[in-house]
């Protein structure tokens, strides 16, 4: 089971890369040809705006270059977040299958335990802030609320996966570019943050991309459980933001890196509830309504 | 693959212990992301001092990981493997904590149900056992 998934993955993303390639090579034969008669970057242009201009050299090439890039730009598009919500929503109602309202927590304590109890935190605080000022105070409220998290536990993957994933939700939805696709077909935007930064937020995803992959090969606990799932599903991850910074910055053909980009990303936007990505749901149940190490907001089960 | 050694219905036996909780260990086993930030929770971890084997998370994929994909068609030298991770590897203390929310008692509790049906089991009647 574990191969047959690898295998697909695997061959996803030779897709892409092929998919990728194919419409370079298909890119070149439409501005070599064009070329003739006007220049190198006119070429370019009227390709990508007016498919007529160049078929009835190469008609098949042309045919498929544009279909890929349309493909990708819609039908796809909208597979991918079929296939997304989907399995979305079937990993949420199958965990709240799984799981009961935790019966622990003040409330099955007697009354006079609850009473001996309730308020002994604050109290606490209180004398132990005593004499402070309102500054002081609240630091060592945040001060021992970071140190209950994540981030005291274990501060560096704390803070290294915080980046990646504030690069991972924030980029793409908030990015100009997208916006602008967005707001064309729907006439609905959301905000946007500045291209330089979200410039910013992808190089350092990548950084700690990086970081997990050097963590997952040189530390013996994790790469005792490492499998070639886990590598194929971090590049997986890593390769749109990579083909966006490549396309941001012009790197090689634009037009070619543009369509590894949408495919790539489409592909894992569809992954996500059927691999280890899957773990996304599970984010806002672990840091927010159970009682954790890594809780951000200790709580329990209500549901 | 070595030899198995697990007669039908045995192996039937197994299978309707996994199979009552296959959606959470279908699920859980998809949701961990393999990053051991559990090995730290792990008293077995830090007194081994820093053994891989006793990260939570390695003792759940290699015990009931390997009988969920086998459908629990393992040699008895695995079954061995497994005997070890799930009772001289974990106490199931309960302590361990996942980042995100899987419950690791639950998986290798399922993996030491599945183990006894085959008789793979602590055994107490000899002194030297662990």
């Amino acid at each position: 089971m574990t191969s047959r998934i690898s295998w697909i993955l695997a061959g996803t993303i030779a897709f892409a890369l092929f998919s990728g390639t194919a419409a370079y090579s298909q890119a070149a034969d439409a501005n070599s040809s064009a070329s003739e008669a006007v220049s190198a970057p006119a070429a370019v242009s009227a390709a990508s705006s007016n498919p007529a201009a160049h078929t009835p050299a190469h008609p098949r090439a042309a045919f498929l270059r544009i279909d890929l890039y349309d493909a990708a730009l819609g039908p796809l598009f909208v597979l991918a977040w079929v296939l997304f919500a989907a399995g979305f929503t079937r990993r949420i109602v199958l965990f709240r299958s799984l799981t009961r309202p935790a019966r622990a927590g003040l409330s099955v304590l007697p009354a006079r335990s609850q009473n001996a109890s309730s308020g002994t935190v604050s109290e606490d605080i209180a004398f132990l802030t005593r004499g402070m000022s309102g500054r002081g105070k609240l630091l060592f409220r945040l001060r021992r609320w970071i140190r209950r998290t994540v981030f005291g536990a274990r501060p560096v993957i704390g803070v290294v996966s915080l980046v990646f994933h504030i690069g991972l939700f924030l980029v793409p939805f908030l990015l100009p570019a997208h916006n602008i696709l967005f707001s064309r077909s729907t006439h609905f935007s959301l905000p946007t943050i500045p291209g330089p930064l979200a410039d910013k937020l992808t190089v350092g995803l990548l950084a700690a991309a990086g970081f997990f992959l050097l963590r997952r090969i040189f530390f013996p606990r994790v790469r005792a459980l490492s499998t070639v799932r886990d590598y194929l599903i971090l590049l997986l991850v890593a390769a749109p933001f990579a083909t966006a910074y490549m396309a941001y910055h012009h790197v090689l053909d634009y037009r070619t890196v543009l369509v590894t980009h949408m495919i790539v990303g489409e592909i894992v936007i569809a992954a996500i509830p059927f691999t280890k990505l899957g773990h996304m749901p599970f984010f806002i149940y672990a840091r927010f309504f159970m009682s954790s190490e890594y809780a951000w907001r200790p709580g329990s089960r209500r549901w | 693959m070595s030899p198995t050694n697990t007669d039908a219905k045995t192996l039937a036996r197994i299978n309707r212990i996994v199979d009552a909780r296959k959606d959470m260990i279908r699920l859980s086993l998809q949701a961990c992301v393999h990053c051991a930030l559990c090995a730290e929770s792990c008293f077995k971890f830090r007194e081994s001092g820093g053994d891989v084997t006793c990260t939570p998370s390695y003792k759940a994929i290699n015990s009931i990981g390997r009988i969920w994909r086998t459908r629990g068609r393992l040699s008895d030298e695995e079954y061995e493997d497994i005997r070890e991770l799930a009772w001289d590897k974990c106490v199931l203390c309960m302590r361990c904590y996942c980042p995100i929310g899987i419950s690791i008692p639950s998986l290798i509790a399922a993996a030491r149900g599945a183990c006894r049906e085959k008789g793979v089991m602590r055994s107490y009647s000899t002194a030297r056992n662990a």
